[in-house]
């Protein structure tokens, strides 16, 4: 490429900016995190959501950097069944009265170029904080069709074993361990 | 409207239930469709997409 084009380049878009650190708030109805368990030794796996998150997403895309929020209400809970909705809600599990919330956050943050491809960061849940891994697929930042804000969205993806955080309640015979975490978001720019 | 779909099934396994102690199987099943095909168009490409991926976590007992 020539000088001239390098020099329009530069003017167009001075450093400040293009180390900026951008601001992405989460867009709940479309950010809602589901998880899959096995149930009774294997027999299957079933599925749930939360239907209420929120947070923020910090991203320095030229500098590789930024850092994640996310807090889950854990009284959303949904398992498409009302009677499991209790348990789950109840004292062996997520003793939604004592902890209503559950945290992720990470000031780790993986590029693969300009593309988010991971996070490290940690999970408090029951009150209980240990590290977990989020792998991100599908990362991509553009206009929302319809409203033309920018936004990013992506799958993030994270296998835990619930026990570490000390829901230890119908391990294995009724549900599994090993929770596998999958987490849809979109995130509009501030 | 009625098309074929071929569906995947893994994880099949089959057994008593460690609870009632009644014979079961279970199997997890998947298919990948374009809901189009269906003529369910609305909304495609731009709130959500044709391609639909369905799962159906399945537990049966043996009668």
């Amino acid at each position: 490429m020539t000088r001239p084009f390098w020099l329009l380049l530069a003017l167009a878009f001075p450093l400040t900016t293009l180390a900026a650190e951008e601001t992405y708030v989460i867009e709940p109805v479309h950010s809602q995190p589901m998880f899959e368990v096995q149930h009774m030794g294997g027999f299957s796996n079933q599925r749930g959501s939360f239907g209420k998150v929120s947070g923020k997403i910090m991203l320095d895309r030229a500098a590789k950097k930024g850092s994640i929020e996310l807090t889950i209400d854990t009284t959303s809970i949904r398992s498409f069944n009302d009677r499991l909705d209790a348990v789950l809600k109840g004292e062996d599990y997520f003793n939604v009265a004592k902890y209503p919330t559950m945290t992720f956050k990470s000031s780790n943050l993986m590029f693969d170029g300009d593309r988010l491809v991971g996070a490290d960061g940690e999970l408090t849940m029951l009150d209980v904080t240990k590290p977990v891994s989020l792998k991100v697929v599908n990362f991509m930042c553009g206009e929302h069709p319809f409203n033309k804000k920018p936004m990013c969205g992506a799958e993030a993806t994270a296998t835990i074993m619930r026990s570490e955080w000390g829901m230890k309640a119908g391990i294995p015979k009724s549900t599994s361990d090993q929770v596998r975490l999958t987490l849809p978001v979109e995130a509009y720019r501030e | 409207v009625t098309k074929p779909v071929s569906f995947k099934v893994s994880n099949f396994v089959c057994g008593e239930q460690p609870f009632n102690k009644r014979p079961m199987c279970g199997a997890e099943v998947t298919a990948t469709i374009m809901r189009s095909e269906w003529g369910m168009k609305y909304g495609i490409p731009k709130a959500a997409g044709d391609e639909v991926r369905i799962y159906l976590p399945i537990e049966a007992f043996r009668e």
